[in-house]
């Protein structure tokens, strides 16, 4: 076997070759790698102290050359510079593991000082070195050390992409991307390095996170600690406690009236919910896949904690100052009243965003978890009464205008009951759907709220037909020549009988009670056919009058009194 | 025990509104018929002072009776068309024996004389 020693770069040859016995009828026997370089020997820490000099000279040379961006380079040379390291490492013999400690030890603590290198890089260096740290006994141990005092020098830069990837996105992220692509890589570079190192077992004695370094940091003790899971989770907590608190410091304190207050709970609610939806989202998958750390589930058990602190006093005071509706309603009521129909309003919509953001601690996590905001309906107690009162309110309303606006004439050829029937139903219904809305849980004191809304289920319906006994007066009369007290039976007087008997008879199946297990459940069942009715009516009142169907689901609270009005 | 008397308190609540609005049915239903008996006393009374003359007004009472029905019987459903059906014979009959007392109290004083 020959080989030209022309043939070999400075930076060494491996290959394979056959071997075979010398002869004619030779067979080959097997095969070899080979590997193939050329070096003189030195001192090998001789050897890697220059290398580390060399490096660093090339180094400060090659990011004067390029203006680099922070965070970009990611270990390339130019072609003079790798062909003097390459050179540099063949004279001295440095094998590849020589030569990646001395990049490790020079590139983290240019990364730690004077400019941010590529995650990337800092990962495929990792991966050189990982199997010799964890196998090769021969390590020396000043590139041991070295490697650690580098590990040192990078992870506070990791922490700090992890605590404050908040701040990036929220700069860089659009309402269409919500967040920023490039960030989201260098979170996975970062986190694929930590679950590099904590592969690694630093020598006794090795403290990877100092305390003047890590001020966030909540330590039980001054023991040295390399505790890379446990730190990892308190950097997440620790970012979401900074975006809770420039979230909630964005709020303006200086607002009195309730309405505000409560009108800025939501707004604080929905932007940590939203927060939580983009952690399970973009962040959980990584942090899952690379460290095993439920991300989305501790930011979650963090925010719930804290807006259970933030809310329940604001809904308490609230709660308090919320005045008594009067039970007879006017259409022309007082302005008094209109604010205080908002608050219940509002303090409802407060309500369903903390329920929606409440449910979302259970799809979180798999394992039942104690969650403070879990009581949040206990809270609102308080507030249900006062909702059910607007919630009346507005259907005696609804109902007088609805009879307002009837033209007594039938709904549809097949039926003999006229709008204001129809309407009166949807708006019962519309009372049911706020009761689901409210989802109350089934607890003591539920029945006292089914027994207030059957009742005034009950008040609407016989407030219904004394309505329309009004509407009825004076419909029919006649006077003629001969007499001045003549009547004439019509439709209009027909389709009014029929339309109280047709609410007459829909009250019992649709509040229907039921009992089982010891609990009182209120069904309530929307006659058939009228879902599909009410449609057609709403679009008819539509055209007729210019108004706008309500759709909107919570429609029992909001809006159809203004609907209404126009 | 307790969820069976919720569930009877709110069922009697259910049934007294649905006896309260019915209620109000048969008093609209009363209304109705009474409003009708003007026309229908001016009818026959009409038809009783002109009797045998050449008057239409009986013709004129089956008109208003049958239009007046007709449209009760198209528009309502059968239960409360029995209803009113029962109240204007109660107002008819009402009117009847007004008309008939009050002619009798007319032969008497006449015969008197």
């Amino acid at each position: 076997m020959c080989i030209c020693t022309q043939t070999i770069p400075a930076s060494g040859l491996t290959m394979w070759f056959s071997l075979d016995k010398k002869g004619k009828n030779s067979k080959p026997q097997g095969l070899i790698k080979v590997h193939l370089t050329f070096s003189s020997e030195k001192n090998y820490r001789v050897a890697a102290q220059e290398h580390r000099q060399l490096l660093q000279i090339l180094l400060d040379h090659e990011l004067e050359k390029s203006k680099w961006q922070p965070f970009s380079w990611a270990g390339q040379f130019s072609a003079a510079g790798q062909a003097v390291l390459t050179q540099h490492a063949a004279q001295s013999g440095l094998l590849g593991t020589g030569t990646a400690f001395a990049r490790w030890s020079v590139f983290t603590a240019l990364h730690a000082t004077t400019m941010p290198l590529s995650f990337t890089m800092f990962e495929s260096l990792l991966d050189k070195l990982i199997r010799p740290l964890q196998t090769d006994s021969e390590i020396c141990e000043t590139d041991l050390t070295s490697f650690w005092t580098g590990v040192r020098k990078l992870l506070p830069s990791c922490f700090t992409i992890i605590r404050k990837m908040r701040k990036k996105s929220s700069t860089a992220a659009s309402a269409a991307n919500p967040v920023d692509k490039c960030q989201l890589k260098q979170l996975s570079d970062v986190l694929g390095l930590l679950s590099k190192v904590a592969l690694l077992e630093p020598p006794p004695g090795t403290d990877l996170f100092p305390r003047n370094v890590y001020g966030w940091l909540e330590r039980e003790s001054d023991e040295p600690s390399w505790d890379l899971h446990g730190t990892l989770l308190q950097a997440i907590v620790s970012g979401a406690r900074d975006w809770f608190e420039t979230m909630s410091r964005q709020q303006n304190e200086s607002l009195h009236t309730d309405e505000q207050k409560l009108q800025q709970t939501i707004d604080l609610v929905k932007l940590i919910r939203l927060d939580v939806n983009r952690a399970v989202d973009y962040y959980d998958p990584l942090f899952q896949s690379k460290m095993r750390v439920p991300f989305a589930h501790t930011v979650f058990m963090f925010y719930e904690a804290r807006l259970a602190e933030h809310v329940q006093p604001v809904i308490a005071s609230v709660c308090k100052n919320l005045k008594r509706i009067s039970a007879v309603p006017d259409a022309r009521f007082a302005e008094a009243e209109h604010v205080e129909l908002n608050m219940g309003t509002t303090l409802f919509e407060v309500y369903l965003v903390v329920k929606r953001f409440a449910e979302m601690g259970p799809r979180l996590s798999p394992v039942a978890t104690e969650y403070r905001i879990t009581d949040y309906p206990l809270w609102f107690a308080a507030g249900v009464t006062h909702w059910l009162d607007i919630s009346v309110y507005k259907a005696l309303i609804r109902v007088e205008r609805a009879i307002e606006l009837d033209v007594l004439q039938p709904v549809d050829e097949s039926v003999k009951y006229s709008s204001s029937a129809v309407d009166t139903l949807s708006i019962f219904y519309q009372i049911k759907i706020f009761w689901q809305q409210l989802a109350w849980p089934d607890v003591e004191g539920a029945y006292a709220f089914i027994a207030k809304i059957v009742d005034d289920i009950c008040r609407c319906c016989v407030f219904y037909t004394d309505r329309m006994a009004v509407r009825l007066e004076g419909l029919g009369n006649v006077s003629t020549v001969y007499a001045t007290n003549g009547f004439e039976v019509t439709r209009e007087w027909c389709l009014a009988i029929n339309n109280i008997d047709y609410i007459r008879q829909s009250l019992a199946p649709f509040v229907k009670v039921r009992v089982r297990e010891q609990r009182v459940r209120m069904e309530m069942r929307y006659p058939v056919g009228i879902v599909s009715l009410t449609g057609t009516m709403r679009g008819r009142h539509h055209i007729e009058a210019g108004r706008i169907p309500q759709r909107d689901g919570g429609g029992a609270m909001r809006g159809h009194t203004e609907e209404r009005d126009r | 025990m307790e969820a069976e008397r919720c569930a009877d308190t709110l069922k009697n609540v259910i049934d007294n509104a649905i006896d309260t609005v019915k209620n109000k049915i048969l008093e609209l239903i009363e209304i109705l018929a009474r409003k009708m008996s003007p026309s229908m006393r001016r009818f026959l009374t009409e038809g009783a002072e002109l009797l045998h003359q050449d008057s239409n007004s009986m013709d004129r009472l089956m008109m208003y009776m049958e239009d007046s029905l007709s449209t009760l019987n198209a528009e309502l459903n059968e239960l409360n068309f029995e209803r009113v059906l029962d109240t204007i014979w109660f107002e008819l009959s009402a009117i009847l024996y007004d008309l008939v007392q009050s002619n009798l109290d007319v032969s008497l004083k006449f015969d008197e004389r």
